[in-house]
């Protein structure tokens, strides 16, 4: 809690005017219920969870490491969680539950593919994105409806109209 | 029996050990290159040397050929993505999951890896059922905990002794699957007459185990009363 007071003397009149401003919380004011969550403040990640934030969502960012969110510019207004994605207790202590979507794009294909699992099978979410480098880890998903992206195919669709741009 | 034996390096060599000797086609994936050496001279099998997280492995070894597989790593996630290769793409019938965090059991059981054991889980499960009931009940669990089989030695004292089971109104949700009266094994009918120093062995679910000892180990006075 933080408390500001202004004094204003006026010595003519002699009247004294005090101004206390009380701020219960420097949290910003996120709501949990139908948040996006992004696992991973990878340079990915950070700028997924920047743009959505622009974007006037709520915006809660996951990562093991602290210094992971210096990658997240001053004006972000989301809030940062360190913790462990694949630990129940923690998802549960940030009420993973009412996400509105959760995107997962750490560094690891087989932490990505077990989170994406937890999310939509144990928490039952339905909008579940996940980043995998590795093809075939996107046919463990075809049973449900998580969405894979893949950097592979981005990569060489983006190449592809590059070289229709030739002379 | 056709298995596959992935990750681990002790532990692959003593269940490779175990399975040979009863005659078991056996080969090996692991992913560093000095443990493959010492896992294929120390027992004659084929290693093959690569991540067990990467389907071309599987495909290379031709795994849908085998019946059992056994995930041996350090890595929880891991062994968790190796399962799901092949059980899922690969259709190899049982698999069978090591973990390190004993947290991850009921996590990797609830999405679907049945086979999901870890040696400091197991030790709890043993400890409790030593511990939390006292010397004259013994249970072990089968189906995932899902089942619970309790023996309870009879005492003179308890309500039930002397008395049949019609006699003693069990309770439904129990079911004495047999009773050891030194040295008969006797299959019990609803006129069998429970002994003073009998063994019954009770079959139930984990939720009424706790009614049943209570049930069984009631005292005769508190009967009279």
């Amino acid at each position: 809690m933080s408390i500001i007071c202004v004094v204003l003397l006026d010595y003519k009149d002699g009247v004294i005017i005090i101004i206390l401003m009380i701020n219960k919380s420097i949290e910003p004011r996120i709501k949990r219920q139908r948040a996006t969550f992004v696992f991973g403040c990878s340079h990915l990640g950070a700028s997924i969870a920047n743009l959505l934030n622009e974007k006037d969502e709520d915006v809660i960012i996951i990562d093991q490491d602290i210094f992971a969110f210096n990658k997240l510019p001053e004006s972000f207004g989301g809030l940062k969680h360190v913790g462990d994605i694949l630990d129940l207790n923690f998802l549960e202590s940030v009420e993973i539950q009412s996400a509105k979507r959760v995107i997962i794009v750490t560094d690891d294909d087989n932490v990505n593919l077990l989170s994406s699992h937890i999310c939509y099978y144990i928490f039952h979410i339905q909008n579940v994105y996940v980043r995998l480098f590795d093809l075939n880890k996107g046919e463990l998903l075809t049973e449900s409806k998580i969405k894979a992206f893949y950097p592979f195919t981005l990569s060489r669709d983006n190449l592809i109209s590059l070289m229709e741009e030739e002379d | 029996m056709r298995i596959v034996i992935a990750g681990g390096k002790n532990e692959a060599d003593y269940i490779i050990k175990t399975f040979k000797k009863r005659g078991n086609k056996i080969i090996v994936i692991n992913d560093d290159e000095e443990t493959a050496k010492f896992l294929s001279r120390e027992n004659k099998v084929d290693v093959y040397v690569g991540d067990m997280t990467k389907k071309y492995v599987y495909e290379d070894i031709d795994a849908s050929d085998f019946d059992l597989f056994i995930a041996l790593s350090e890595n929880d996630t891991d062994n968790y993505v190796a399962c799901l290769f092949a059980k899922e793409l690969f259709s190899i019938g049982r698999c069978i999951c090591t973990v390190i965090n004993p947290k991850n059991v009921e996590l990797f059981r609830s999405l679907g890896i049945n086979y999901t054991i870890s040696s400091t889980y197991l030790l709890s499960q043993a400890i409790k059922q030593e511990t939390g009931l006292d010397d004259l009940v013994k249970t072990m669990t089968m189906e995932n905990d899902r089942i619970v089989l309790s023996e309870i030695t009879i005492l003179d004292t308890y309500q039930i002794a002397n008395k049949t089971i019609v006699e003693s109104k069990f309770p439904h949700y129990g079911n004495i699957s047999c009773i050891y009266r030194n040295p008969e094994v006797i299959i019990p009918f609803g006129s069998t007459l429970i002994l003073p120093n009998d063994k019954l062995l009770i079959v139930s679910s984990p939720e009424n185990q706790k009614k049943l000892i209570e049930f069984v180990k009631k005292e005769k006075d508190e009967d009279h009363e």
